[in-house]
């Protein structure tokens, strides 16, 4: 297989040669992305992925504010339409593009901050405008926001205000950061478990392989949530709260390498009676070489595979520790944070528009989900 | 037969045992202990504890033993039937843990039933009808169940059935049901609330199921024996309900390994939100408040249960499908 | 000695004319009335005792019949019970809590002059809920043979004690008994009206005593038939003794003086608590009819407080404050008021301030310290803040920006601690902090120490408490944006305690108790008073005689000087001054800085339920709605 010839865009030529009916040698990569790119639903996966992954990286430019702005008048403000045109003076339409503020009032008894919509009060908002100062990438400081409001003192909140009257898209688009890293950063450290104990498992077999695999049976036999709880509610809570955040990786990791190094074993028992590990075991190759060299390269895809298959299930397992208290605490944006206000009963009956982080949660494990699925079936291309 | 299970039960032994240690570290790990909690509740009311109480109070509860005496003297007990006590409702957990365990295992029960009911038909649907419109439908119905964070579902479930409804709030029976005797009232009251949880629990976990069973199906379809039944112009619904489907749904089976845990764990959460009576919100308030034997004993009972379940369906498994026993 | 008599009417003339004479009219619920007939129970006269007390409804005489419905949240939650039907001292609280003091199990009392000694003249007649006599010898029982015993109380309560020890306990008749001091006790009968003064009636002797081996030869052979571990687990167990523990709700069997008695117990697994009235209640409604009126209520144990806030949406609760009646859950109330048949009725909050912000002045770190304890750093630090602001955002503007202090209009009130330091001045705030030595910043605008290192200040506040951690939340910016790096710390309550009591902490934030007359009692805010006194938890040790406990400087011990001669006044004027004193130096020492007052409190009320108080107050001290008497309210239809 490494004799094979490389194709730089594999797939268009091998439509070609396939429809031309000619015997063809083609890389595993190439075969790989050909049939991976039939899986409609995994390509409408990767998609979503890609852009959910390039949002988080740069959502402080994205968003129109920051996540810690608050806005005393605007608490619980509901969503806001942009309008593109407006009339001027003559009549006419011209392009204008804004949104409309709000005329609020207090009611005492109730409480609650009521919103009209205000015709008069137009909030001009533009490209590329100055706002809150943020760090972009991590790397230097800015002002200029993608898009939002061309004073920034003006209200704009394209889907609704929190109840300190803080920007929910922006608090969305930063929460992505913290969510969809936290499952990232989360299977790496369970990919680095799982193939050293997977190989190992799979290469030596033997009394390895039996206590390997005993204890992941263990582990996926115990209910993942109360031993999260436990974990969690071991950590010390004066942490900062960057160290609360690896922690709850390691937490989340413990469990998550299991399926990783089932992946791992299954593929190592069935390559190391391949023709082609037995030829470099006889040339003499060391048995560092046999996997690194290879073993690993056929393995890779499944790796891949496993690996976006146990993001979501991290996502999810971040908000729903969230949720009950245990997971990440504000100042930290993350979706499971956001969602923390979703467990009052004033969000359903008065600000639903606070359940838009559970919907990107929705979206991105269903991306993830579908995004594995299709390198799972795509990953043993000659089959 | 018999010697099987025999055997199976050996084998559950040491799994047993070592949830036990892992049930106790998980208790012991937090910081503090549940006399700091008591501290805490006592200085908010304006009362204080002060540390002459305090060392009553640690002796009482016997925390500030070695680790290992801890363990040996929780272990022991809970072999003669004594699973300690419970520090916040100050009575003995075994008192408590068995109603609990049993609401937890029938839920569980009827929701395992629930994903069965519906992740057979879509999966041999989906498999039959592979790349069909049917088929990615059922795959994202699946998935957008799966995706869902359990606890969003929960609450909007239960404002609906409250509100719209007019059932009572969370709960498994109305209050009038509570301490009634099993009735056909009580049973159809029993429905009406029953149906949120499950339906919860149910979406996320049928996804999985569905896929398993597509693509075991799919793997029995392509066989020569279904081309040959088929080439004899059996009817194609008998041919593929006859056999392919009996030899598809033997894994099917055996994932309830796997399933039972994440429903317990998806529990934990549901019951939290819509206030069960099953385990979760004692095991869920039991860790945060640090009531060790009481979580201990939940966490060992979850650990139990999961083991029972799995080996019900060894067994269901190998009365189905002989090979099993005698391998 | 000379006695200085109070004459006390408790504003009921009716109360001189009870007894036998109008026996013949009283009335009784519709099912006791059954039960005498089938000679069940005693003649309703006979029950209520030759003196039973004649309380004057709120609104109107009810009618019998209905529960009281509401939602406990947890395990832990047994003092929702408490305040339900637990409250029956000797003397109780008005239903405003003016500070008055009106008879309840005892009809009257006399006091020394110099505050030592009390006696009470209790009801003659007055029966347990098991129908045995209520005496003195319950009370000393209580005293001499419960509290005293180290076993059932590893530590007497301090309200109890003075200079270190217990009264003395004296049995003039069935019907008076005579607590004597060893010293002056100004403030006992404040004691008494308040929640902890309801130990001194809770055991029945004639019913706990045979628990005990000092009555009961065969005490612990009976614990250990019940599977106690001894006689103090089994006594407990079956009397509950101690006012604020679980078992007290859950022995059916066990004699009360309250008006409703335990059904099905609050045991873990349970999914509700229920109670039914007591046919030996002994208190009458100017009509004579019997209360209470409800027949009982029903406690439903949820695991979250949503549940508990659906009930009360869907008109499943006659009546509840705690848990659910917070400011963020009033919009979805107010919206339910309709659909739920509720009315929501203002409660007094009474909060010295609604989130305090204890900056730890006895840091065991020597640097932060020396800042902390800078009362300019302090001063700066509060200038800061825009009170306004966050009043709007988190309290919609419905609370008034203030320092931690007593309300000013009321008696116990001080202008200048309340309204010192709480203009919004960034430019004073940061020429503050350069003159205390922080002048030096870092490349984020971040302020340094002396020493040229980074001053991190962490902000420590509970998630759960709500509108305090928003608060948290928004002080940390605007004390960043004066260049201190503060930082937001959630933590769980426990955690939060663990710190906190450790002194481990920077700074938190908590809500501002000890307004009105729980100031006086718990002074927390004004002087270093306990370890709940989060700005100075050493001081606060140093005071109560814990481990820990560090000496603090002179004008803090002049302080509790002051206090002291407080709490052994009985003059009230005396009192007063002394009071003004004590504030006079938390001004001047500036302990912790406040943001606002309380936003205005409610209680969630079913349309159908009758002879509630409106605006009665919130405290621990004043278990609400135990002193506005549960026992007389009433369902309309």
């Amino acid at each position: 297989m490494s004799d094979s010839v490389d194709l730089d865009d594999g797939s268009e030529l091998l439509d070609q040669q396939l429809t031309s009916d000619r015997m063809v040698v083609t890389s595993q990569w190439s075969l790989i992305w050909y049939k991976f790119r039939r899986h409609k639903l995994a390509m409408i996966g990767l998609t979503v992925t890609l852009l959910i992954y390039l949002i988080a990286a740069t959502a402080g430019f994205l968003s129109p504010s920051v996540p810690s702005k608050f806005q005393p008048k605007f608490t619980y403000a509901p969503p806001q339409t942009i309008h593109f045109f407006k009339q001027n003076e003559m009549g006419e339409s011209e392009y204008f593009p804004h949104v409309l503020g709000y005329k609020t009032t207090v009611n005492p008894e109730s409480f609650k901050r009521s919103y009209v919509i205000d015709e008069t009060q137009v909030v001009p908002i533009g490209m590329f405008v100055k706002g809150e100062k943020y760090n972009f990438l991590g790397m230097f400081a800015s002002e200029t926001h993608l898009f939002g409001p061309i004073d920034k003192k003006h209200p704009f909140y394209l889907i609704g205000a929190d109840r300190l009257g803080r920007d929910l898209l922006t608090r969305t688009l930063y929460g992505a950061r913290v969510s969809m890293s936290i499952g990232l950063v989360g299977v790496a450290l369970s990919l680095v478990i799982g193939v050293i104990l997977g190989g190992v498992s799979g290469f030596y077999g033997g009394i390895m392989d039996r206590v390997i695999q005993r204890v992941i049976e263990f582990i996926r036999s115990i209910p993942t949530i109360p031993l999260w709880l436990g974990l969690a509610t071991a950590m010390p809570q004066d942490w900062p709260a960057i160290w609360v955040y690896f922690f709850i990786l390691i937490i989340l990791s413990l469990i998550g390498w299991t399926e990783i190094a089932r992946v791992v074993r299954g593929r190592f028992l069935s390559l190391r009676t391949e023709d082609f590990v037995m030829a470099a075991r006889l040339d003499g190759v060391s048995e560092m070489r046999i996997i690194l060299r290879h073993m690993m390269p056929s393995l890779f895809s499944h790796i891949i595979a496993a690996v976006t298959l146990a993001i979501p299930n991290m996502i999810l397992a971040e908000s729903a520790l969230s949720f009950l208290g245990l997971g990440l605490q504000p100042p930290i944006v993350s979706w499971g944070v956001l969602l923390q206000d979703t467990q009052n009963l004033r969000a359903i009956t008065q600000a639903p528009w606070l359940f838009v982080p559970g919907i990107c949660v929705v979206v991105a494990v269903l991306a993830l989900n579908f995004l594995g699925d299709g390198l799972r079936d795509a990953a043993d291309p000659y089959s | 037969m018999l010697g099987f299970i025999i055997k199976r039960v050996l084998g559950m032994i040491p799994s047993l045992a070592a949830i036990s240690v892992l049930a106790f570290i998980v208790i012991q790990l937090p910081p503090g202990d549940f006399v700091t909690t008591l501290v805490a509740q006592a200085a908010e009311a304006g009362d204080t504890i002060d540390d002459a109480k305090m060392a009553v109070l640690r002796q009482r509860y016997g925390v500030g033993d070695p680790i290992l005496v801890q363990y040996f003297r929780w272990i022991g007990g809970i072999l003669q039937g004594d699973f300690g006590y419970s520090f916040e409702w100050n009575q003995p957990v075994s008192q408590l843990v068995w109603e609990r365990m049993g609401m937890t295992s029938l839920m569980s029960f009827i929701t395992l039933m629930f994903i069965w009911a519906i992740a057979l038909p879509i999966g041999i649907y989906s498999a039959v009808n592979k790349y069909s419109f049917g088929d990615y439908a059922a795959t994202l119905f699946g998935f957008i169940g799966m995706a869902t964070p359990n606890f969003l579902l929960a609450i909007v479930l239960m404002y609906i059935s409250t509100i719209w409804f007019g059932n009572s709030v969370g709960g498994l029976f109305s209050p009038e049901y509570v301490k009634a005797d099993w009735s056909l009232a009580k049973i159809w009251d029993f429905a009406k609330h029953i149906w949120i949880p499950v339906l919860v629990l149910g979406t996320a976990g049928t996804a999985a199921l569905i896929r398993v069973m597509r693509a075991n199906l799919l793997d029995e379809l392509n066989k020569p024996y279904v081309e040959a039944a088929r080439a004899k112009g059996l009817p194609e619904v008998k041919l593929i309900l006859a056999y392919p489907v009996r030899v598809a749904i033997n894994p099917f089976i055996s994932t309830v390994g796997w399933v039972l845990p994440t429903l317990i764990s998806g529990e934990l959460i549901v019951s939290t939100v819509l206030n069960l009576p099953t385990a979760g919100p004692l095991l869920l308030q039991a860790l945060k408040s640090q009531d060790m034997f009481l979580a201990g004993a939940f966490l060992l009972m979850i650990g139990a249960l999961v083991l029972i379940g799995t080996l019900l369906s060894d067994i269901l498994l190998a009365i189905i499908d002989p090979r099993i026993r005698l391998s | 000695m000379k006695h200085l008599s109070y004459l006390l009417l408790a504003g009921v003339s009716a109360i001189g004319i009870t007894g036998s004479a109008y026996a013949a009219d009283y009335n009784q619920a519709p099912e006791f009335a059954k039960m005498v007939e089938a000679g069940a129970l005693p003649a309703v006269a006979e029950r209520l005792g030759e003196e039973p007390l004649i309380m004057e409804p709120v609104d109107e005489v009810g009618k019998y019949g209905g529960l009281h419905t509401a939602g406990m949240v947890g395990g832990n939650d047994r003092n929702m019970l408490l305040k339900f039907t637990g409250y029956e001292p000797l003397f109780a609280w008005d239903r405003q809590w003016t500070g008055k003091i009106i008879p309840n199990i005892a009809k009257s009392y006399t006091a020394s002059n110099d505050a030592t000694t009390y006696t009470f003249e209790l009801r003659a007649g007055m029966k347990w809920s098991d129908g045995n006599e209520f005496t003195a010898e319950d009370i000393a029982f209580f005293i001499n043979d419960v509290v005293s015993n180290k076993k059932l109380y590893p530590s007497i309560p301090s309200w109890l004690l003075v200079d270190g020890k217990l009264p003395e306990v004296t049995v003039n008749s069935p019907t008076s008994v005579t607590f004597k001091f060893s010293k002056p006790y100004g403030l006992f009968m404040k004691s008494v009206a308040g929640v902890f003064g309801t130990q001194l009636n809770m055991l029945s002797k004639n019913y706990c005593a045979q628990f005990l081996p000092k009555y009961n030869p065969k005490a612990e052979e009976i614990a250990a038939a019940a599977g106690a571990t001894d006689w103090a687990d089994h006594m407990i167990n079956m009397c509950g003794v101690e006012i604020e523990n679980i078992q007290r709700w859950r022995n059916a069997e066990r004699p009360t003086l309250e008006a409703f008695l335990i059904v099905e117990p609050y045991v873990a697994g349970a999914s509700q608590v229920t109670f039914h009235r007591n046919p030996y209640y002994w208190k009458v409604d100017p009509a004579g009819n019997q209360l209470p009126y409800l027949d009982g209520a029903a406690f439903t144990i949820n695991a979250d407080k949503q549940t508990a806030l659906l009930a009360a949406i869907a008109g499943k609760t006659t009546f509840q404050q705690r848990h659910i009646a917070t400011t963020a859950n009033k919009p979805v109330l107010f919206d339910a008021k309709e659909s739920g048949g509720i009315e929501l009725v203002p409660r007094r909050v009474l909060t010295t301030a609604d989130a305090a912000i204890s900056i730890n002045l006895t840091h065991e770190d020597p640097v932060k310290r020396a800042i902390f304890s800078n009362k300019d750093f302090r001063i700066a630090l509060s200038h800061a803040i825009d009170r306004q602001a966050i009043i709007d955002t988190i309290y919609l503007g419905q609370a008034e920006a203030k320092q931690v202090s007593p309300t000013t209009d009321s008696a116990f009130g001080n202008k200048r601690l309340s309204t010192q330091y709480i203009e919004y001045d960034v430019d004073t705030a940061n020429k503050m902090l350069d003159a205390v030595g922080l002048d030096k910043k870092d490349s984020n605008g971040m302020r340094l120490t002396a020493e040229g290192k980074p001053l991190v200040l962490n902000l420590m506040t509970v998630a759960a408490l709500g509108s305090q951690a928003d608060v948290s939340e928004l002080v940390v910016q605007y004390w960043q944006a004066v260049g201190v790096d503060a930082r937001l710390q959630t933590v769980d309550r426990t955690r939060f305690y663990e710190v906190k009591n450790n002194n481990d902490h920077d700074a938190v934030v908590w809500p501002g108790g000890g307004d009105g007359i729980e100031g006086y009692l718990d002074p927390r805010y004004l002087m270093p008073f306990s370890t709940e006194s989060n700005y100075a938890v050493s001081w606060g040790k140093y005071y109560q005689g814990l481990d820990g406990g560090e000496e603090p400087p002179q004008a803090i011990k002049d302080q509790w000087a002051l206090y002291e001669q407080l709490k052994s006044t009985a003059d009230e004027d005396l009192q007063a001054k002394l009071w003004q004193q004590i504030l006079e130096i938390a001004a001047d020492q500036f302990y912790a800085i406040g943001v606002s007052s309380s936003p205005p409190g409610y209680a969630i009320k079913s349309k159908n339920l009758g002879n509630v108080e409106v605006n009665s107050p919130v405290s621990w001290l004043y278990p609400n709605p135990g002193p506005i008497n549960s026992a007389q309210w009433y369902l309309k239809n």
